[in-house]
């Protein structure tokens, strides 16, 4: 067992006014896995991977990150080390190093710098053959998502929150990038939370599978 | 100048509706279906000015502190709801602390104007403190208000940038930077606007006032002068504050976007 990273305690969501999204949810994550999350569209997946990074906050229960209530730390904090990636990946106007460089001008990643040879060997890892002065926004959307997945790990986060990043992308791709998580998990110490609505197949790395049904998560095994 | 003033008799005043009666016969005419509107809007005027008048009248002969804040504060608390008409946004409740930044802003610039500028004494003056106070507001309030739509406009065009960047960390003031420095000019451009084509095209409202009351031009246009530097001043004041409020309330306590 790796050390536990997070300990959810009856946590439950519900937006405001609205009704129940999530309920009594009990589990442990620990670092450096990769668990997947699945269920149907609308079931709630991506409400469960955004309480991880506050984009949703639990009303009732506890959520605890190494051993803290998740709510005692600075929100830009918990961003810095917890990344949430969108199932539709968003580049800005620019060059693809102007998408990789914003997040070190925020206050929170000032301790760190942009370092081009850095990005590039990421593009190499992530098999994009582009230089950091194409521009972005001409991308396609499976070499966008590659470029967001690059730019969060240039800021060396704790956790990946992936929700769905196969499903706006063609069988090829798709399996690259579940390929990549894969040996990126071998390679550091970072911890994966996927969410995907379709089935998985991790070949090489043991992984948890969750399930979100009828408001709540079981472990499938 | 001894010119005297001309005081026109209320018939004088009432042949030029005259003139109203001739919008009306074109719209007739022509079919704008603006005959309706026209008589309101003529009835209005007569109202509200004389009522004005009236208003204008009490406050200056009292002459007391309390009342002419009192007219003032009537007066920014209409601006409020005009302002809050015309921005469509509705899903921040950023009614009462537009109002209080507004409040704040022309009560600091009107203060220091009467004190330091136009060192009338006391102070609170009516005659002096009430309609420059309104130019005041009449100016900044189109400035807020545009200001105002611009910043919920580029909220919702920039939505999947500004997230981006919350997600990755930024505070929300990091992440509606650039919005935010184009709501603030886009509500002082008028003014700034109004200094380069003043005299030029037409004497401004005050100016003419003046002029037809009988003061020399030399001194009409100090006032002039002040009044507009005031107002490029007031509206950038008054944009800033309102903003930053409207920012506050723009994103969640955990930085999310509200809209």
């Amino acid at each position: 067992m790796h050390n536990t990273l997070f300990r959810f305690r009856d946590v439950s969501f519900n937006y405001p006014g609205g009704s129940s999204v999530l309920e009594d949810l009990n589990l442990e994550i620990g670092a450096n896995e990769l668990s997947l999350i699945r269920g149907e569209s609308g079931a709630g997946k991506s409400t469960f991977l955004q309480l991880f990074n506050r984009f949703c906050d639990s009303g009732n229960g506890v959520i605890l990150y190494h051993g803290r209530d998740i709510r005692e730390y600075g929100i830009e904090k918990i961003r810095k080390s917890i990344i949430y990636l969108p199932q539709i990946p968003h580049v800005i106007e620019g060059s693809v190093e102007d998408n990789l460089r914003f997040p070190f001008s925020f206050t929170v990643h000032r301790d760190n710098t942009f370092d081009a040879s850095r990005a590039e060997e990421w593009l190499d890892y992530f098999q994009l053959q582009v230089s950091l002065r194409d521009e972005a926004l001409k991308l396609s959307v499976g070499q966008k998502q590659r470029i967001s997945l690059i730019r969060a790990m240039l800021l060396e986060p704790e956790v990946l929150l992936l929700d769905e990043p196969g499903s706006a992308l063609d069988e090829a791709n798709k399996k690259l990038i579940e390929q990549k998580i894969e040996s990126l998990l071998r390679s550091s110490d970072v911890t994966v939370l996927m969410a995907s609505h379709s089935t998985v197949s991790f070949a090489h790395t043991s992984y948890r599978d969750f399930e979100i049904k009828n408001r709540t998560l079981k472990e499938l095994k | 100048m001894n010119a005297e003033i001309i005081n026109m008799s209320w018939l004088n005043v009432a042949v030029t509706t005259f003139l109203v009666a001739a919008a009306g016969l074109c719209s007739v005419l022509l079919k704008l279906r603006l005959e309706k509107d026209l008589l309101i809007g003529t009835i209005r005027t007569f109202l509200q000015l004389i009522l004005l008048g009236y208003v204008l009248k009490v406050v200056f002969a009292v002459n007391n502190p309390l009342i002419v804040f009192l007219l003032f504060s009537f007066m920014i608390f209409f601006a409020a709801r005009i302002i809050s008409g015309r921005v469509t946004e509705k899903r921040v409740p950023y009614f009462l602390p537009v109002l209080a930044s507004m409040f704040l802003s022309y009560m600091i610039i009107n203060l220091f104007v009467m004190a330091a500028i136009v060192q009338v004494d006391p102070w609170y003056m009516p005659v002096y403190f009430i309609p420059i106070g309104g130019m005041i507001i009449g100016n900044s309030m189109n400035a807020i208000a545009i200001s105002m739509n611009n910043w919920f406009e580029g909220l919702k065009k920039d939505r999947g940038r500004i997230e981006l960047f919350l997600s990755l960390g930024a505070t929300p003031v990091e992440s509606s930077a650039e919005n935010f420095k184009s709501s603030v000019k886009s509500g002082m451009i008028p003014s700034i606007n109004a200094l380069m084509s003043v005299g030029i095209v037409s004497i401004p409202g005050m100016m003419t006032g003046q002029i037809l009351a009988g003061t020399d031009p030399m001194i009409a246009i100090k006032y002039q002068i002040i009044i507009m530097l005031l107002l490029v001043g007031s509206t950038a004041l008054s944009t800033v504050f309102a903003l930053h409020i409207v920012r506050r309330l723009s994103f969640t306590s955990n930085h999310q976007l509200k809209i």
